[in-house]
């Protein structure tokens, strides 16, 4: 039988490298001069308002466990999502809410590439109800010039407290 | 298509072997000690994974890591060992599931073992997953958010969980110390499966030689102290990473997926995952090409026991019988069994083994080449492994010479001695066996076997009144195809320098076989009458 040889040897040093140095190979995750805009918020109405009580004959067709006199049953309400950057609008679409019957929150997770920089940026997220119940529909937007450097994530979220969106500055809230 | 991708990956193993086999040897070739050598690696990690674990600290991740990286004499070194041994995994499994592949040893009753590689290699690869994550730097961070975009794709999730890691930039505790519970419950898993991946197999290898192990695992270290790795500045919410380090062999697809579409990213999971599972089904030869599973001639077994301790498969079991000859049979599950032969080679009446591959056969077969080839006092018979030898003489013509015989045999563990005593007796010069390398047998232990029936005297052995001299036993790795020619001329030349052999008349082959001691048997099926 063999001996391992010093080439053998030399060339397991050699494979044992290229495994060291594959394990960090340099990688550049963001073109220079890229930042983002992101805009991540929950957004949940109030129980209270545009929904009604069940009704005895809808609380007789469930399971005696899931017959819950003070339920909330609402239509659901599908959302709007606008965004326009520099006057390019770059999203206009419908958002539901989650849940199988859209009664859950609803929860918008966008990002953009943007070029670093200052941008006009225009966001309006609002509720487009199928069916009016005569109460005001959710209406947010927020529109300001945002000075982006370069990595930078400009983060847009919505305050429950004042119900506003907002630009989160160095990850806090408003 | 299939086979023009085993043929060629048969082809480069081969050369890396041979290449290998010349560096190293045979027995320290780590090319036919890959799956050894990935448990070799879960065995470094779960060693130094439970020192970090010591002063990892999940309500401030990224500083607790970045403190033992600095601690230059413990920390750092045992933190790269924990990487490099993690990356040497993933390399080791994937020649080893490709060796398979080649080979063929992923279908019929291999398919447990190939399915449960997979799902092992995976849960592998997502256990490096969290422990990138852990870290929480800029690449831990880059894994963390484009794994969430992939199952942010899926319908079940009722908050994005992109989210977690884009709002603020101190993440909740629960969030790292789900993280570390799957990183630590993780392990645990890859050993229960790597129990099923060998629990069809009889007597699992599982660490590779030592001295193997010990270059393996000192080399690694030497690189983790002379090349530590580093730290990455810490993740945020409100920054895109830049420039960072990218390990290959976990994040190699960032990449591609931040280039893609979620759903392109979600087709080629879902691509790969199906394709690897479905090796076992794309690769099982046709019904009229696969060969027969063993069977048992009731008649001849005379309970020995031999062959259910023999089988590398575990595939033969010793049921009671009911004839009253004997307590009980060897009984071969079709199911388990992979039509190794090795039974064949095992069993003295000759009464085991594939359709038309058991000893009797053999004999038969035997005594046909020697009526016809008519093999004289000073030939030599090759019988040579069709995994190896035969593949390698191939190449070198040695039928062009008169004393040489080659002999094919399906593997050299399933030859039954009474072949080569049949041929030895009749006055063939000499009987070379041409086997694989012990560590890349295909049916595991035949080579083991075979040289303890020749040499060591394991049932059913070759016969004392055979002259050794006309027997040799060579591995036919050992210098790749020249090493092989030589060593055949280098007998034949010896033959030559010995007396002629003489031929008998009416050769009588004993079928006798000594039962195994009662403490050597291994468990029943049931209990004899």
């Amino acid at each position: 039988m063999n001996r391992p040889s010093l080439l053998g040897l030399g060339l397991a040093v050699v494979g044992t490298a290229a495994i060291a140095g594959l394990s960090r190979l340099p990688y550049d995750a963001t073109p220079s001069g890229q930042a983002l805009l992101r805009l991540s918020w929950r957004y949940q109405p109030d129980g209270s308002s545009g929904c009604r009580r069940p009704t005895e004959e809808e609380l007789a067709e469930l399971p005696p466990h899931m017959r819950n006199p003070n339920a909330c049953i609402s239509a659901p309400v599908p959302y709007h999502l606008t965004v326009v950057i520099d006057g390019e609008t770059i999203v206009d679409e419908r958002i539901l809410a989650g849940g199988a019957r859209q009664d859950r929150p609803v929860f918008v997770f966008r990002e953009f590439d943007v070029a670093a920089g200052e941008h006009e940026i225009e966001i309006r997220f609002e509720a487009r109800p199928e069916e009016p119940d005569g109460t005001e529909p959710l209406s947010l937007s927020w529109a300001e010039p945002v000075m982006v450097r370069p990595r930078e994530i400009a983060l847009i979220g919505y305050d429950r407290e004042t119900g506003r969106l907002f630009r989160h500055v160095g990850g806090q809230g408003p | 298509m299939i086979g023009m991708m085993r043929t060629s990956a048969l082809g480069l193993l081969r050369r890396l072997d041979r290449a290998c086999n010349r560096l190293y040897g045979w027995k320290y070739n780590p090319m036919y000690q890959t799956g050894t050598i990935a448990v070799l690696m879960l065995v470094i990690l779960l060693i130094t994974g439970v020192y970090l674990l010591l002063f990892y600290r999940i309500g401030s991740p990224w500083e607790s890591v970045a403190t033992m990286t600095g601690q230059v004499w413990g920390g750092r070194w045992i933190r790269t060992l924990h990487r490099y041994a993690s990356d040497a995994a993933i390399v080791a499994i994937a020649v080893h599931a490709l060796r398979m592949f080649a080979q063929g040893r992923s279908w019929g009753p291999r398919t447990l073992a190939w399915v449960s590689g997979v799902v092992l290699t995976g849960v592998f690869f997502l256990c490096g997953w969290t422990g990138y994550i852990m870290i929480w730097d800029t690449q831990g961070q880059a894994l963390a958010i484009e794994g969430a975009r992939l199952l942010d794709q899926l319908p079940i999730f009722a908050e994005p969980i992109g989210r977690t890691f884009a709002t603020a930039d101190t993440l909740p505790g629960a969030f790292f110390f789900m993280n570390l519970f799957l990183h630590i419950v993780l392990p645990i898993g890859v050993g229960v499966i790597l129990w099923l991946h060998v629990s069809r197999i009889a007597r699992p290898a599982l660490m590779p030689p030592r001295a193997l192990t010990w270059t393996a695992t000192g080399l690694l270290v030497a690189f983790s102290v002379f090349w530590p790795i580093g730290m990455t500045e810490q993740a945020s919410a409100t920054r895109l990473p830049g420039t960072m380090p990218l390990d290959l062999f976990y994040s190699f697809w960032i990449p591609v997926s931040r280039a893609l579409p979620v759903w392109a990213g979600w087709v080629i999971v879902g691509l790969t995952s199906v394709t690897l599972l479905a090796v076992p089904a794309w690769t099982r030869p046709a019904d009229e090409r696969r060969p027969p599973a063993s069977s048992v001639n009731e008649r001849h077994c005379t309970e020995c026991y031999q062959c259910s301790i023999d089988c590398p498969y575990e595939a033969i079991a010793m049921v009671p019988r009911e004839d009253g000859r004997f307590d009980f049979v060897a009984r071969v599950d079709p199911k388990l069994c992979v039509s190794c032969g090795i039974c064949a080679g095992s069993c003295k009446p000759m009464g085991v083994g594939p359709p038309g591959r058991t000893g009797r056969d053999q004999l038969a077969e035997a005594r046909a080449f020697l009526r016809d080839q008519r093999p004289g006092a000073e030939s030599v018979i090759v019988l040579a492994c069709s995994q190896s030898a035969d593949w390698l003489l191939a190449r070198h013509a040695v039928d062009s010479d008169a004393q040489l015989f080659t002999y094919p045999v399906s593997c050299a563990g399933s030859l039954h001695s009474s072949t080569v005593e049949l041929m030895v007796r009749a006055g063939v010069g000499g009987v070379l066996i041409a086997t694989c390398p012990p560590r890349d047998c295909w049916n595991r232990e035949g080579v083991t076997w075979l040289d303890a029936r020749v040499n060591h005297g394991r049932e059913a052995e070759l016969l004392k009144r055979v002259d050794r001299q006309r027997v040799r036993v060579v591995n036919a790795a050992e210098g790749g195809a020249t090493g092989l020619v030589a060593s055949i001329r280098a007998f034949v030349s010896e033959i030559e320098g010995r007396a002629p052999a003489v031929a008998e008349r009416d050769i009588i082959i004993d079928e006798e076989c000594e039962p195994v001691p009662e403490t050597e048997r291994p468990e029943t099926i049931g209990t004899g009458p």
